[in-house]
C-alpha cells in the first residue's frame, strides 16, 4: 500500500481493497506465535488501526507479551518494552538530560530519550509502578509528546502504547488512576486458552524452532489505513446509539437506575469516541464501509469497561463493569 | 437518485407493510378496549343503550387505531433501519439513504452505496416485512364472541315474569287502541243509530198529524180550558199506559237491543236509585213549567186521590179501561211513546223501556200514580203554553227537528251533575229537581253507547264519538 501516489479518491479506493487483505496477513501471521486469543487480536488490530492503546489484563503466562512483540515484528515498527517495578521512575520511562562533554571540554545536558519513543511500547505490569511513574505516561499516551526539562519532544507516529498488568497479584501493586486509564482505547481481557488451544501452545512452545514471523505492514500503511478508517461514513442513529450507551453509564442519567445504584463515575466521551473509531475499524476488518450498530455494541465492554467507576455498593453485590454494561446493552434500543 | 430506486421501493414497500401491521396492531388493542366496554354496557345498560354505546366504541377505535397507526408510520429512513435490520445489512441501507443526498461524495460513501445496493438486491422486503396479525388479535375475537353472545342472549331471552306482564300489556294496549269495542256491539250501535234515524222520521210525521190535529181541535189550541183537563188527563193517562204497554211490547228494536244488553238494564234499573225516578221527573219539572206544576199541585192530588177511591170501590180508571180494552189509535201511540220518552229523557237514566227488574216504587208508580201525573202535566203545561205535550212539540221547532230519543250523552243531560243532586220531599209531596227538559239536538246518538261501557270507560268514548274526522264511520251513517 505505500508508494500511493494516485488522486485521493484513487488511492483511498485502492486502500479500502487493500486494508482488507492486508489485516487478514497481519491476522496470519499473528497466529503463528498466538494460540488462539482471536478476540483479543482482533482487539488489538483495532486499537492499532484506530491510533488508541491497549490495556491487557491476564493472569502471567497467557502471552501477553508474545503477542506485544509479534505485532512489532509483524507491522515493522520500532519496538520498545518496559518493566514496570515500584522504585521505576518517570525519566526511566520517557528520558533525562544527560550531562555530556563535548571534545573541547565543554559539557553540556543532553536529553536521552527513554523507551516512549518507540512506535510500539510495551508497558508490561504497568500497575506495579508507581502513580509518579504511571503518569509520566499520560502526555506521552494522549498527545504523542513528552515534556522533559522544559522541552517538548513529538513522538514518531504511530504512537502504540500496550500496557499489560496481572489482576491476581494485587499486593505491592498502584491501581492505574481513572486518569491513565481513561487514556487506553481499549481495555482487553486476556482469557485462558481452551483445551485446543492450550494443546497448540504445549506443541509450539515445547519443539526445537517456532515460526517465524514475517513482516507485512509497513508504517505508512499503517497510518494510511487510519486515516481510512476515519473516513468510513457513520448513520446518526448509529451515533445516537453510541451516545446513548455512553449516557447510560452516568449515575445522574434520567433513565440510568442501574448506573445510579453501582456506578459512581460514568465514561468519559473518550468512551465514545473509542466506540465510534473501534467501529468503523471493525467494519473495514469485515468487509463493510459504513458502521453499524452491531459494531457499537461488540465493542462496548472492550471501550467502556476501564472508563466507568464502580461504587461501594456495587463491589458489595459482586458487580462487575462487565455486567453492568451488559445490561446497559440491553435496556438501550436499537433503531 | 436513480441508483436509489430500488432502495426507495424497498423502503416504500417496509413502510406500507409496516403501516398497515401497526394499523391491525392498533385496531387489534382498540377494538379489545372497545369490546370490553361494549361487555360491560350489555351487563350493565338497556339492549338499546348497548348497541348505541357498542357503534360509537367501535367506530372511535377505528379512528383512534387509524390515527396511531398513521402517527406512527416510519419514515423512509426508519423503513430502511427496519429492513436493515430485518435483513441482517448491518446499517447499510440506511446509511446509504442518509448519505444519499450528498452531492460530491467521496469514494467511501460510493463504495458504501454500491455495497448497500448490491446487499438489497439480495433481501426481499415483502417476503421480510409479511402481514400478519397481532398476537394478541385472538383474545379480541374471544372477546368478541362473548360479546356477540351476550348481545344474543340479551336479544332473545327475557324473563318469564317480564315477558307475560309485556304480553298483557301490549294485548291490552292492543284492544284499547284498535277495538274500543267488541264488534258485535258495534253491529247493534249501527242498527240503533237506523233505529234511531227512522224513528225521528216517525216522530216528525207525528208531530206534524199532531200539529193538523191541534189545529183541528179548538180546545187543544187553547189549550187552557180545565174542562178539557180530565178528558185530557185521561186520555194522556190511557197514552201513557198505552204507550209503556206499547214500549214494552212493540218497541221491539229497542227491547231486542236491550234483552242483549242486560247489564245496561240494570244500569237502567239502578239509575232511578239516585232519587230521582223517571215518574217523579215525569211532571215535567223545567224551569217554566214549575210555576203551575205548584200551582196545581192540590188539583193533582184531588185526581190521584179520585182514582185511589175509583180503585178502592172497584171502579177503573178511564185510563186503565182503555189500557185493557181499548186500544190506542195508531197515531196515538207512537206519540205516547214519544212523549213518554221526551219526559223520561229528561231524567238521567229514566229510560222509556220497561227494565227486566223495577224497583217497588217504579212498579206502584207505574201502576196508579203515573197516569194522573202524566195527565197533571198536561194539565199543568196547558195554561202557560209552554211544552204541553204534543202541542209543545209542534211549537218548538228544536222539538221537532230533533226529537228526543231514548238515550242522551252523559255531557248533554250532566249525569255527573244530576247525580249529586239532592231532594228533600216533604211527606207526601214531591220536590223534583230543576233541570232543563228540553232535548238536546244530538241526544240521538251521542253518548247513546255509553250505558254498555263501563264507567271508566266513559270518558275514552266520549272523546271517540266526538271524533273530528268527518269521514269516521259513525259521522258517515249519521
Amino acid at each position: 500500500m505505500s508508494g500511493i501516489a494516485e488522486t485521493p479518491d484513487r488511492a483511498v479506493a485502492r486502500n479500502i481493497e487493500l486494508l482488507a487483505g492486508k489485516v487478514a496477513q497481519v491476522r496470519h501471521e499473528i497466529s503463528k506465535a498466538i494460540v488462539g486469543q482471536s478476540e483479543v487480536v482482533e482487539g488489538v488490530l483495532t486499537t492499532l488501526l484506530a491510533g488508541g492503546h491497549v490495556l491487557l489484563e491476564g493472569a502471567p503466562g497467557l502471552g501477553k507479551t508474545l503477542l506485544v512483540r509479534t505485532l512489532g515484528r509483524v507491522v515493522a515498527l520500532s519496538y520498545s518494552r518496559i518493566q514496570f517495578t515500584p522504585d521505576l521512575m518517570p525519566a526511566d520511562v520517557i528520558g533525562t538530560g544527560v550531562l555530556q562533554e563535548d571534545s573541547n571540554g565543554r559539557k553540556s545536558l543532553d536529553f536521552q530519550p527513554g523507551p516512549v519513543f518507540a512506535n510500539l511500547l510495551l508497558a508490561d505490569e504497568i500497575n506495579r509502578a508507581t502513580p509518579r511513574t504511571q503518569s509520566a505516561l499520560l502526555e506521552a499516551m494522549q498527545e504523542k509528546q513528552v515534556t522533559v526539562a522544559g522541552v517538548t519532544h513529538v513522538l514518531q507516529e504511530p504512537f502504540f502504547v500496550m500496557a499489560t498488568q496481572n489482576p491476581l497479584e494485587m499486593e505491592g501493586t498502584y491501581p492505574l488512576p481513572e486518569a491513565q486509564l481513561d487514556r487506553f482505547f481499549f481495555k482487553l481481557r486476556v482469557p485462558f486458552p481452551r483445551h485446543e488451544e492450550l494443546s497448540e501452545i504445549l506443541d509450539r512452545t515445547t519443539q526445537e524452532e517456532i515460526g517465524s514471523v514475517q513482516h507485512v505492514l509497513s508504517r505508512e500503511d499503517l497510518l494510511e489505513m487510519r486515516h481510512i478508517v476515519r473516513m468510513v461514513p457513520l448513520a446518526p442513529h448509529v451515533r445516537e446509539y453510541a451516545v446513548q450507551l455512553v449516557l447510560a453509564t452516568h449515575p445522574e442519567n434520567p433513565g440510568g437506575g442501574l448506573s445510579k445504584k453501582y456506578i459512581r463515575y460514568g465514561s468519559s466521551p473518550r468512551g465514545a469516541q473509542a466506540l465510534i473509531l473501534g467501529g468503523k475499524v471493525r467494519a473495514l476488518l469485515d468487509g463493510r464501509f459504513n458502521v453499524s450498530q452491531d459494531d457499537i455494541r461488540a465493542l462496548l465492554l472492550p471501550a467502556l469497561r476501564h472508563r466507568i467507576l464502580l461504587n461501594f455498593e456495587a463491589q458489595a453485590d459482586s458487580r462487575t463493569p462487565d455486567d453492568l454494561l451488559e445490561e446497559i446493552a440491553r435496556t438501550a434500543t436499537k433503531r | 437518485m436513480t441508483e436509489f430506486r430500488s432502495l426507495i421501493d424497498a423502503t416504500r414497500v417496509v413502510r406500507r407493510r409496516t403501516l398497515v401491521n401497526n394499523l391491525l396492531h392498533y385496531w387489534n388493542r382498540c377494538l379489545a378496549w372497545s369490546l370490553a366496554g361494549v361487555l360491560l354496557a350489555t351487563a350493565l345498560l338497556s339492549l338499546h343503550a348497548v348497541l348505541i354505546s357498542a357503534a360509537m366504541l367501535v367506530a372511535v377505535a377505528a379512528v383512534i387505531g387509524i390515527v396511531a397507526a398513521w402517527r406512527s408510520r416510519p419514515s423512509a429512513y426508519e423503513a430502511a433501519c427496519r429492513l436493515d435490520a430485518a435483513a441482517g445489512l448491518h446499517d447499510r441501507l440506511s446509511t446509504a439513504l442518509h448519505f444519499a443526498t450528498v452531492d460530491a461524495p467521496d469514494e467511501m460513501v460510493r463504495h458504501q452505496r454500491r455495497d448497500a445496493l448490491g446487499r438489497l438486491s439480495q433481501a426481499d422486503p415483502r417476503a421480510l416485512f409479511t402481514l400478519q396479525l397481532p398476537a394478541a388479535s385472538g383474545r379480541t375475537a374471544a372477546l368478541a364472541l362473548a360479546v356477540a353472545g351476550l348481545l344474543a342472549y340479551r336479544v332473545n331471552h327475557m324473563p318469564p315474569l317480564l315477558a307475560v306482564s309485556e304480553q298483557v300489556a301490549q294485548t291490552r294496549l292492543a284492544r284499547a287502541i284498535l277495538t274500543p269495542r267488541p264488534p258485535e256491539k258495534e253491529k247493534k250501535f249501527r242498527e240503533r243509530l237506523v233505529l234511531s234515524d227512522e224513528r225521528e222520521a216517525e216522530d216528525a210525521d207525528l208531530s206534524e198529524r199532531a200539529g193538523l190535529d191541534e189545529v183541528s181541535d179548538p180546545e187543544a189550541q187553547k189549550g187552557d180550558t180545565s174542562s178539557s183537563e180530565p178528558g185530557e188527563a185521561s186520555t194522556s193517562s190511557e197514552d201513557q199506559a198505552n204507550s209503556e204497554e206499547g214500549e214494552s211490547g212493540e218497541a221491539e228494536p229497542n227491547g231486542a237491543s236491550e234483552d242483549a244488553d242486560p247489564q245496561a238494564q240494570k244500569d237502567v234499573g239502578r239509575e232511578p236509585a239516585n232519587g230521582q225516578t223517571g215518574d217523579e221527573s215525569e211532571p215535567g219539572a223545567t224551569p217554566q213549567q214549575d210555576k203551575s206544576s205548584s200551582s196545581s199541585l192540590a188539583q193533582k192530588i184531588k185526581e190521584a186521590l179520585k182514582d185511589l177511591l175509583a180503585k178502592a170501590t172497584g171502579q177503573t180508571p178511564k185510563g186503565q179501561q182503555n189500557d185493557k180494552n181499548v186500544p190506542s189509535p195508531p197515531g196515538n201511540e207512537p206519540l205516547q211513546s214519544q212523549n213518554s220518552q221526551q219526559q223520561n229523557s229528561q231524567a238521567p237514566g229514566a229510560r222509556p223501556t220497561k227494565s227486566p227488574q223495577p224497583d217497588d216504587t217504579t212498579k206502584a208508580k207505574a201502576s196508579g200514580a203515573s197516569p194522573p201525573m202524566a195527565g197533571q202535566q198536561g194539565e199543568g203545561n196547558a195554561p202557560n203554553g209552554k211544552d204541553s205535550g204534543i202541542s209543545q212539540m209542534s211549537k218548538n221547532p228544536t222539538l221537532e227537528t230533533h226529537p228526543t230519543a231514548d238515550i242522551v250523552s252523559l255531557a248533554a243531560t250532566k249525569f255527573r251533575g244530576q247525580a249529586s243532586v239532592l231532594t228533600t220531599a216533604q211527606a207526601g209531596t214531591a220536590l223534583v229537581p230543576l233541570r232543563d227538559a228540553s232535548a238536546p239536538p244530538t241526544a240521538t246518538t251521542d253518548g247513546a253507547e255509553q250505558r254498555d261501557v263501563p264507567l271508566r270507560y266513559r270518558s275514552y268514548l266520549q272523546q271517540y264519538f266526538n271524533h273530528p274526522d268527518p269521514n269516521h264511520p259513525d259521522k258517515v251513517q249519521r
